[in-house]
């Protein structure tokens, strides 16, 4: 597969992330056919950098993202990432580079679960890292725990077994007989439901417990509903079993109390985990990214604008710390003011956390303004790399060219030019894109050899380095 | 069709009726939460062959405007007042029914997504045909000549084969081009474009517009060009009108919309795009917070909380769009941008604002 | 009444001239002058009238059926009364007696007994193996889910009421077809699985396709983790909620087959037998019929209005506006 050449990619002693000749196909359902997203680009990002990866829809640029995130593997072509080599890595050694590695997506409100509270959704992260040692849960702890689990499963096997039982005679195993030890067709009914409520109840108690430990809004609510879930539990237990239902209040409730009191996940060595220390860090992203922690994090998604939404996605990319962040159209489903303020608020968080960035956008003016260095993309490969002030100055590539003439000016001064010189007819299909230059068939300036030689980016000067057989600009020799 | 349909009183027209006329239009939804002013009040006119730009954000009310005018939008539980007269005759309020002579034959709507504007399951050349044969008492085979010659005419290569495809088959660009070719074919003359391009890229953006402009200028035909994008309208309106809130804030001819601003917030939006002229990590200038609530909208000015420029007069009472000196610019504002009021007022907020951020030793 | 107008300077230091955006204090602000209608009023339509009405109506047949053993004032369904004999309505039999001298009433009552088990049973184990494979099968697409839908499409290609005949000729006592009470729970949940599987499959696909499991992916969490934290909290409420539609379903399943004869036998009272015994006396004393019509369509309408309800009531907390 031939891809566009390496040229501009830098001394890999300096990069932190590398990527070399990525291919991604796609398979066309049954027919054979491939969609050929992604043929042959290579890019690099060096430390502190934001790299601009703009190009129109079908140009595979989210999908280069996704592929350097592994999202999935792409077909061909290496990743390298502070010197480890992704695409050769699977399974537990795959999820421990995504703590250093994260993404900002499109749309705001789909890239945050509508069910859950902002605050746990900012603090999944360290969640899912929170893996305490056993030295650290405390011996007292784990019995304690072990023993209220133990307690749940005795209930749900009881329960259990009477209603398989009571099924059992119900169904007419036993000759019709009516009783089977303890179990008869009356209490089958409320065997069952005894068993499970206790089974259910030991991990309800347990839960709220823990939710105790988070004095929040939704805690609070766990906690009447679990009180009142035990008052009831209670007075069933108490109808049917008198007073000996005192007995279980010990396993029911005191148990998992305690365990659930003295747990205290500390996460290993890197992240905090949910402790107490978690939880300041979730309120410190959460104002960092310009949201009011007391007021947010009770909250759920539908509740925020999108502008707000893509602040609290940001939090959650932030809360791991990690080295680089891709951004695939963070701010395309924004308005125009809210835009403005997430450019801001990404510059800002970048300078805060010492971030890398990938920003992909289709609008270039956007891209330009974050931008260290740009990278433009068409059909699947990379046209041009360069500078951003450069690109505007003098595009080397003629569509690089063709998308500034057609970005709309807010300045009335500048007329729109005519249609001739736009770009004319539509993009090819990704499936069969144009042999040699896939640009060639919207070039104003196509030849013959663009049709069968594919174009090797090259430098031209300053940093900029474009694929094109006849650039608009010079090529030193 | 013998219904009661609204009928164009044109005898009676004379040549300096304005195409369209709207008045103190407003168009609130009763919803559980309150009612929703989404147009509060929007007054212009627009002359036939012209081009006017409602340029504003989410929540702006200009899409509601452009449906409530041609009659889009359901009955239960939407109240309208305020007039809007085509070529003299009153549209506003009336029913469905009634507008179904008007669509189609004199004003048209081109939609934001082609994607979900045209009929899956129906070829393109039918979804064009059905409209001339409704309208125009076509027989089929001169509908199917002239829908051929509409796409030829939106710049469709191949119609004759296009015809038979389904709106699948092609791609988005040329879906818009479809859908316009359908809003012309009975020769409207008032289009309105709601968001034309958005969902389009940029080098299609740009063909689009042509088209949009090129059929303008032979059909004579008036144009509403609604968007958020100030920069599709730069070029293309003779007129803008910037939406915030459901009103009119700012209405001028273009090139003194952009080159003598009068609103803060007009101002404020070009602040925040980023342009391409500027060197890369520009610090953008945003306007701070978010639209206001369309149910209860704020006392005074419904963009006194945001705006730089506010004095207390702002928060009380509301500033009239009214043109100012020199005619032709309508702004409402009590302390506009480029006047001594409104540089005064600027002022005056900023010493404020830097005397507390030297008080309390940075801004929070 | 309107709160007090902020300063300008509130304003200007809420939004600074190119510093963060602190948008807490510019919302304090804003939220000060709008105070208009909050998300929580915009968002529900409330549940009504209708729907505790409905609720309350379960609940009281719910509470009836399962302390039925322990009510004074029901009968014991299978013992005849001398008083009872065809009896209409009065204040000893409230819903009158059947023509071998059995209180209405207390056969309703027990009937429903038996009407609410295998409907809560049939729907809850359905939906424990069903709503597994559909919820997995939803996640994790490929070959796996080719698989169940496949599995589950020869399923529901069966006419139900045959495999229901043909199951429960099966597991009867050879020769008869008298089922018991497991036996048609059993075939119900037999039943129930496909249509359960399918359902809770659609509901995973829209959830699996959002750009939040691709984020929780991101961050480096299990499938496992995935599906129980960012999945399941999403299809249960959905899923509840058409559990009480499903139960209604499976209760006139049930009763259907009971009237054929195919369900736990006679002389036990389930509301088909009641009313099928009832079917040849509706002229003379219809009461042995219609109550325990009446009751069924109660019960049945209710459990649809409640799961209707809660259904809607869980999409509007969704949607963003």
């Amino acid at each position: 597969m031939a891809g566009t050449g390496t040229a501009h990619l830098r001394d890999p002693s300096t990069t932190i992330l590398r990527a070399e000749d990525l291919v991604v196909e796609f398979p066309v359902g049954h027919t054979g056919l491939k969609v050929h997203a992604v043929s042959g680009i290579s890019l690099d990002v060096m430390e502190g950098e934001t790299l601009g990866l703009v190009g129109e829809s079908g140009c595979g640029k989210s999908t280069t993202g996704r592929a350097l995130m592994q999202f999935p593997s792409p077909t061909g072509g290496t990743v390298t990432f502070e010197g480890e080599e992704l695409t050769a890595l699977e399974g537990e050694d795959l999820r421990n580079i995504r703590t250093r590695m994260q993404m900002i997506f499109q749309d705001p409100i789909s890239s945050l679960n509508p069910r859950r509270k902002v605050g746990d959704i900012v603090g999944e992260p360290l969640a899912i890292w929170a893996t305490p040692t056993q030295e650290e849960r405390g011996v007292l702890t784990t019995v304690a725990a072990g023993l209220s689990m133990l307690i749940a499963g005795i209930f749900a096997i009881v329960g259990l077994v009477w209603g398989v039982m009571g099924i059992a005679l119900l169904t007419g195993a036993f000759e019709d007989e009516l009783t089977f030890g303890p179990v008869t067709l009356e209490n089958a009914f409320l065997g069952l439901f005894v068993g499970l409520v206790g089974a259910g109840g030991v991990v309800v108690f347990r839960s709220v417990a823990l939710g105790l430990l988070r004095r929040d809004a939704g805690a609070r609510a766990q906690t009447v509903s679990a009180v009142a879930a035990a008052a009831l539990f209670g007075l069933v237990a108490w109808t049917v079993l008198g007073a000996s239902a005192l007995l279980f209040l010990i396993p029911l409730v005191v148990l998992p109390v305690m365990a659930a009191l003295l747990y205290n996940p500390r996460g290993n060595e890197d992240f905090p985990g949910i402790g107490p220390e978690g939880e300041r860090l979730i309120d410190e992203v959460l104002s960092s990214v310009g949201l009011d922690p007391a007021v947010a994090r009770a909250k759920r998604p539908h509740e925020f604008s999108g502008g707000q939404c893509q602040r609290i996605s940001i939090a959650r990319a932030l809360v791991l710390d990690p080295k680089l962040i891709i951004c695939d159209e963070p701010v395309s489903a924004l308005d125009v003011s809210v835009q403005a303020q997430i450019l801001n608020l990404l510059e800002d968080m970048k300078e805060r956390y010492g971030l890398t960035l990938v920003f992909i956008a289709h609008d270039l003016a956007v891209v330009k303004n974050v931008s260290d260095r740009v990278a433009v993309m068409y059909l699947g490969k990379l046209c041009e790399v360069a500078p951003p002030d450069l690109l505007y100055e003098r595009a080397a590539h003629p569509y690089t060219d063709a998308l500034l003439k057609s970005i709309p000016v807010p300045d009335p001064e500048v007329r729109p030019e005519g249609v001739a010189e736009k770009l004319q007819g539509d993009l090819p299909s990704p499936v069969a894109p144009p042999s040699g230059c896939h640009f060639r068939t919207r070039c104003p300036k196509a030849q013959e050899r663009c049709a069968e030689e594919e174009p090797k980016i090259r430098a031209v000067g300053d940093g900029q380095f474009v694929a094109c057989h006849f650039p608009m600009v010079d090529v030193p020799d | 069709m013998a219904r009661k349909q609204v009928t164009l009183t044109r005898s009676d027209v004379d040549a300096g009726t304005p195409l369209l006329q709207v008045e103190d239009l407003r168009t609130h939804f009763l919803t559980e939460g309150g009612t929703v002013r989404a147009v509060d009040g929007v007054s212009f006119t627009l002359e036939r062959g012209k081009t006017l730009g409602v340029v504003g954000e989410s929540g702006s009310g200009k899409t509601i405007l452009s449906r409530s005018i041609m009659g889009l939008l359901p009955t239960r539980n939407v109240v309208r007042t305020g007039s809007a007269k085509y070529e003299g005759t009153e549209v506003a309020g009336q029913s469905h029914a009634a507008m179904r002579g008007l669509w189609g034959t004199e004003m048209a709507m081109v939609f934001q997504d082609p994607m979900t504007s045209l009929n899956p399951v129906m070829k393109v050349g039918n979804q064009i045909t059905e409209s001339l044969r409704h309208h125009l008492d076509m027989d089929k085979g001169e509908a199917r000549e002239t829908a051929i010659a509409l796409l030829r005419s939106v710049g469709i290569p191949e119609p004759a084969q296009r015809v038979k495809e389904y709106p699948h088959q092609l791609s988005g660009g040329m879906r818009q081009r479809v859908m316009i070719a359908i809003a012309l074919a009975c020769g409207p003359r008032l289009l309105f474009a709601d968001e034309p391009t958005t969902a389009l890229d940029v080098t299609v953006q740009a063909q689009i517009l042509d088209l949009l402009s090129a059929q303008q200028t032979e059909r004579h035909m008036a144009m509403v060009l609604i968007t958020h994008d100030l920069g599709v309208v730069a070029g293309r309106a003779d007129d803008i009108a910037v939406m915030y809130a459901g009103k009119i804030i700012e209405k001028a001819p273009t090139g003194v919309l952009f080159s003598s601003t009068r609103h803060p917030y007009t101002e404020a939006l070009l602040k925040s795009i980023p342009k391409l002229e500027h060197t890369s990590h520009t610090r953008l200038d945003v306007i701070p917070g978010r639209p206001p609530d369309l149910v209860s909208p704020p006392e005074g000015c419904n963009f006194s909380p945001r705006c730089p420029y506010a004095q207390p007069k702002c928060f009380v009472e509301e500033p009239v769009l009214e043109v100012g000196p020199g005619g032709g610019h309508e702004f409402a504002c009590h302390y506009p941008v480029g006047t001594p009021e409104g540089a005064e007022a600027l002022a005056r907020n900023e010493a404020a604002a830097a005397a507390d951020a030297g008080v309390s030793g940075g801004v929070a | 009444m309107p709160a007090p107008l902020p300063d300008a300077h509130d304003t200007l230091k809420a939004g600074g001239s190119g510093g963060v955006i602190t948008e807490s204090a510019a919302e304090v602000s804003i939220d000060a002058l709008t105070a208009g209608a909050t998300d929580a009023e915009r968002d529900v339509k409330k549940l009504g009238f209708g729907f505790w009405l409905a609720v309350a109506w379960l609940g009281l047949l719910i509470s009836l059926a399962v302390l039925a053993p322990v009510l004074p004032f029901v009968d014991d369904p299978n013992v005849s009364q001398a008083d009872a004999l065809e009896a209409p309505p009065s204040s000893e039999h409230w819903m009158g007696g059947d023509d071998i001298g059995r209180d209405v009433f207390a056969r309703v009552i027990w009937g429903a007994r038996v009407s609410l088990f295998i409907g809560v049973a049939a729907v809850a184990f359905g939906f424990v193996i069903g709503g597994t494979l559909g919820l997995t099968a939803g996640y994790f697409s490929g070959r796996y889910e080719r698989i169940v839908i496949g599995a589950m499409d020869i399923m529901l290609a069966f006419p139900a009421l045959v495999l229901a005949l043909a199951l429960v000729t099966f597991l009867s006592e050879p020769g008869t077809q008298n089922a018991t009470l497991g036996t048609v729970t059993l075939v119900l949940t037999i039943l129930a699985v496909p249509a359960l599987a399918r359902i809770t499959r659609a509901a995973t696909l829209t959830f699996a396709q959002r750009e939040f499991v691709t984020a929780s992916r991101a961050l480096g969490a299990r499938n496992s983790r995935i599906i129980s934290r960012e999945i399941l909290p999403n299809v249960m409420p959905p899923m509840a909620a058409f559990a009480l539609i499903a139960i209604a379903i499976v209760i006139v399943a049930e009763g259907a087959l009971s009237f054929l004869g195919l369900s736990v036998a006679s002389p036990t009272a389930t509301w088909g037998n009641l009313i099928e015994q009832g079917r040849n006396s509706l002229d003379d004393t219809p009461w042995i019929s219609l109550f325990p019509c009446a009751v069924m369509f109660l019960t049945l309408l209710s459990f649809n209005y409640v799961g209707d309800q809660l259904r809607r009531y869980f999409d509007v907390k969704e949607i963003n506006v």
